[in-house]
């Protein structure tokens, strides 16, 4: 039998994990509920925000890499400050894919097909941007965010991951207090649930849709940032993050908040003790079988609503 | 036959397969077999996209299953042309899995779905300790030196590869007259009713998820062939094919043409693949030319090519492409009404 | 207050509204007759900006609303009450309403609104933190109008079908709290099915096929041939 102390580790590294997990699909899901449509582009913006706190970091002097020099700022600006200005730049860039992108097809016929399409692009569009810029190289950010761990008895916790998991959760409780009690907040939500009737209240349902995309395109930047600090960098690390936000909107219901932070979770322990039994590269195919699982039982994940 | 149909296809076809007795350069007659095939993709991913309305998006899947078993059974000792045929079939019945979705979800979850699966599958035979039943797919390595097809007594690589040339345009005739006939025929009309009104055609009697199976699986096997006929061509097949990038591309060759639209895939493949080829050694610039031209054509033109020369010969003029523009810019701006 | 001029509308290629003009005076109770399916809730859509004329002039309060957003409508005190009360189902009942006061104006006196309200309506009060899903038609109903009342200074509350699927007894109370709204200074338009509730209106337009059929005073248009023919049976 499996001894406790083995059990423990793979629980915490879930609990971190599925915090992040939240995290990146949060930002799928506010778009999806508010705007109706599917953003391929999300795991883009999570490799721009990871790569532009790279930038804004990493010292000249770590940048030669094969004789050739990839450019950084030198501003060598600490983590934690970099990140500020990366969350915002991409946030800016999710309103204007909003407004470029999505505002003209939604108007038009086959919206799903169309904006499935653009997303793609666009993800196309910065995945080749970052590899003409930063090269097709793996990185890592200069230095690590917090040096140290922590033991609670047989346990060992990195500060990184009390960083990661504080900074998560801090930001999807706050995400919670906006929507539910700032006015934007409900604007949003309102928007959601009808769009015509929050018209009707006032609410000027197209700001509310650039709010939205830019919300959830910074979600996304501030998971990248998070992930890259115990992950490589290159242009296309976003892939997995997407496919695992995929996965999570599908289990938990695309479109509902609580289905998608639930759903993240068990996505995550899911993956950490199938590593623990098998091997680390069963983690995400088991996920994959669950999210059959749930084809066959409940189509619409845990928590989603028909489709209308 | 309608002059249209002489004009648009007859005669072009017919000067294709004249071309290589006239033209010398083997790259052409490797590029124009290539668009023939991916023509085939095209035709058969825009009838499931644009006739029956279904957001499928794991056409790779039929390409790989069939592309991977042409190339298994080459390599074990059958005719290329056998394995291209059973490879068909093959994927036809995995567009059948696939068509027992579309009976569970619609809309965004089918979308979802299909491609999550396709990804799972994507990761499944990349492994190396991967389930026997997927044993034809040898993991990341991918089949390579896959024999040459040998009919007829002679290697058809011989001259450039004419013969697969030849090869290539009966198939791509063959598929597009079954499409024409499958689109006049009640099916045509079947599709167009799942499509546009999924609820009044049940009401009629229609069986619709009948129709979604015989569309999943006619489909799947189109692709399939074709991606048979390509591993044999190529003589190699690996796991790539069922990344994104893929579906990017069988995705552009329907929008670039238009969706919908009969001749539109093969606008799209003429335009693709040369493009492709044109663009690869210029590496990451290829794919960021390609996303901006795509995303160009989805937002000023989403009727693609083919829908857009149909406006301009329907006695709307140069104008219209530059009103689409304007359009965009326009809404882009706000200044129109929500 | 609001004037339509010779407005055409519809949806895609359907024109619904064949060119229809009338005049709702400031303060005025009027009302909006006709079988289904002839455009009566397509004026109200139309009015509110849900929907955008493709010719003729809306103008309110003296200005051209012509093509404007909803929102912006809403913010200049003409309410639209959709059918069916269309409430925020995954919101409470407080949220709901708070919703309603969403534009700027009304959101600084979203405390003193709410009190306002629940004045109005104190059986909507008790429920407050409950899921407008889980509320009866008739308390829908009352919600629906309650969030449109909490826009700052609301001009003229169009309301489509305040009886629809609603018992007697509830219409009843619907339309006394109508008359409570109305003395306090805000014009109604209702859109309705049954001409019995509707006999103290100011002014009455019958709609038929997209057109302003007939209009008058309430007892000139209810006792009318046109009108007992089209209502014969009801």
């Amino acid at each position: 039998m499996v001894e406790t102390a083995l059990l423990l580790p793979p629980l915490l590294s879930a609990i971190i994990l599925g915090s992040l997990y939240a995290l990146m699909a949060m930002g799928l899901t506010l778009i999806y509920s508010t705007i109706r449509i599917l953003n391929f582009a999300h795991g883009a913006f999570f490799m721009a925000g990871a790569y532009i706190v790279w930038w804004l970091n990493t010292p000249e002097s770590a940048t030669r890499l094969f004789g050739t020099m990839i450019p950084v700022s030198g501003l060598q600006l600490p983590l934690f400050v970099a990140v500020i200005p990366a969350v915002i730049i991409i946030f800016g860039a999710g309103v204007v894919t909003q407004k470029a992108l999505i505002l003209p097809l939604i108007r038009k016929p086959n919206t799903l097909i169309t904006t499935l399409v653009a997303t793609l692009a666009l993800a196309t569009i910065l995945e080749s941007v970052a590899t003409v810029i930063f090269g097709g190289g793996r990185f890592s950010y200069a230095q690590e965010l917090v040096v140290g761990n922590v033991r609670f008895g047989e346990l060992i916790v990195t500060y990184v991951e009390i960083i990661q998991f504080a900074v998560a959760i801090g930001v999807l409780v706050a995400l919670y207090l906006f929507l539910k009690k700032s006015r934007i907040g409900i604007g949003m939500r309102a928007v959601a649930q009808d769009l015509d009737a929050a018209s009707l209240c006032g609410i000027d349902t197209q700001t509310v849709y650039l709010l939205t995309f830019g919300i959830g395109a910074a979600l996304a930047a501030l998971a990248g940032f998070l992930l890259t600090n115990i992950i490589f960098l290159s242009p296309s690390v976003g892939a997995t993050p997407l496919t695992i936000a995929f996965i999570v909107v599908v289990f938990g219901g695309i479109g509902s908040v609580p289905g998608t932070v639930i759903a993240s979770y068990v996505v995550a322990l899911v993956q950490q003790y199938v590593t623990l039994l098998l091997d680390p590269s069963w983690g995400l195919s088991f996920a994959f079988i669950l999210m059959i699982a749930v084809l066959i039982i409940r189509p619409r994940g845990l928590f989603g609503f028909k489709e209308t | 036959m309608r002059l249209r149909t002489i004009f648009l296809f007859v005669l072009p076809v017919a000067i294709l397969s004249l071309y290589p007795r006239v033209a010398e350069q083997g790259y052409l007659t490797y590029t124009l077999i290539v668009i023939l095939a991916y023509s085939i993709i095209g035709f058969y991913y825009n009838m499931l996209l644009g006739n029956v309305g279904i957001p499928f998006l794991g056409p790779m899947v039929p390409y790989a299953v069939g592309g991977y078993t042409a190339g298994y059974l080459a390599l074990n000792g059958y005719n290329p042309l056998i394995g291209i045929v059973v490879g068909s079939f093959f994927a036809a019945g995995s567009g059948f899995a696939f068509s027992l979705l579309s009976n569970r979800v619609r809309g965004l979850y089918m979308a979802l779905y299909s491609l999550v699966i396709t990804l799972f599958f994507h990761q499944l035979i990349v492994r190396s300790d991967i389930p026997a039943i997927f044993h034809i797919f040898v993991g990341a390595i991918g089949q390579n030196n896959i024999p040459d097809i040998t009919l007829g007594g002679f290697r058809w690589r011989l001259g450039d590869g004419v013969a697969y040339y030849y090869l290539g345009i009966l198939l791509f005739v063959g598929s597009a007259i079954f499409l024409k006939i499958l689109l006049d025929s009640r099916f045509g009309v079947a599709f167009k009713a799942v499509r546009d009104a999924e609820v009044y055609a049940a009401s009629l009697g229609i069986g619709i998820f009948r129709v979604k199976v015989i569309a999943f699986l006619v489909s799947s096997f189109f692709i399939g062939l074709s991606g048979g006929f390509l591993t044999i061509f190529y003589q190699a097949v690996g796991p790539d094919i069922l990344e994104t990038s893929n579906m990017l591309l069988f995705f552009s060759m329907v929008v670039f043409g238009g969706l919908g639209t009969f001749f539109g895939p093969v606008v799209g493949a003429f335009i693709l693949v040369p493009l492709n080829n044109y663009l690869t050694p210029y590496g990451a610039w290829r794919l960021f030319a390609w996303g901006l031209a795509i995303l160009f054509v989805v937002l000023v033109a989403p009727e693609g090519a083919v829908g857009k020369a149909e406006h301009l010969l329907r006695g709307r003029s140069i104008r219209g492409l530059i009103g689409s523009a304007r359009a965009w810019t326009r809404t882009a701006s706000g200044t129109s009404t929500s | 207050m609001l004037v339509l001029e010779n407005v055409r509308s519809g949806y895609g290629q359907v024109e619904v509204l064949k060119g229809v003009s009338f005049e709702i005076k400031k303060g005025e109770y009027a009302a909006i007759i006709g079988a289904n399916g002839h455009g009566k809730t397509t004026i109200l859509r139309t009015a509110s900006g849900l929907l955008r004329p493709s010719s003729g002039k809306v103008k309110f309060d003296g200005e051209d609303i012509t093509g404007m957003p909803a929102y912006k409508v809403a913010e200049k005190g003409l309410i639209h009450i959709p059918e069916g009360a269309r409430l925020f189902p995954q919101m409470t009942v407080q949220e709901n309403l708070v919703a309603g006061a969403f534009a700027k104006s009304s959101w600084r006196n979203k405390a003193k609104n709410l009190a306002r309200v629940y004045q109005l309506f104190p059986n909507i009060a008790e429920r407050k933190n409950q899921l407008a899903l889980t509320l009866s038609g008739g308390e829908r109903q009352t919600v629906a109008i309650a969030r449109g009342l909490m826009a700052e200074n609301v001009k003229l509350l169009m309301i489509d079908e305040p009886s629809a699927g609603l018992a007697p007894i509830l219409i009843d109370e619907v339309y006394e709290k109508i008359g409570e709204i109305r003395k306090t200074g805000v014009g109604v338009l209702v859109v309705e099915q049954s001409p019995k509730r509707i006999a103290d209106c100011d002014c009455i337009y019958l709609i038929e096929n997209g057109e302003v059929r007939m209009q008058g005073s309430a007892k000139e248009v209810l006792e009318s041939k046109e009108v007992m023919q089209a209502y014969l049976g009801s």
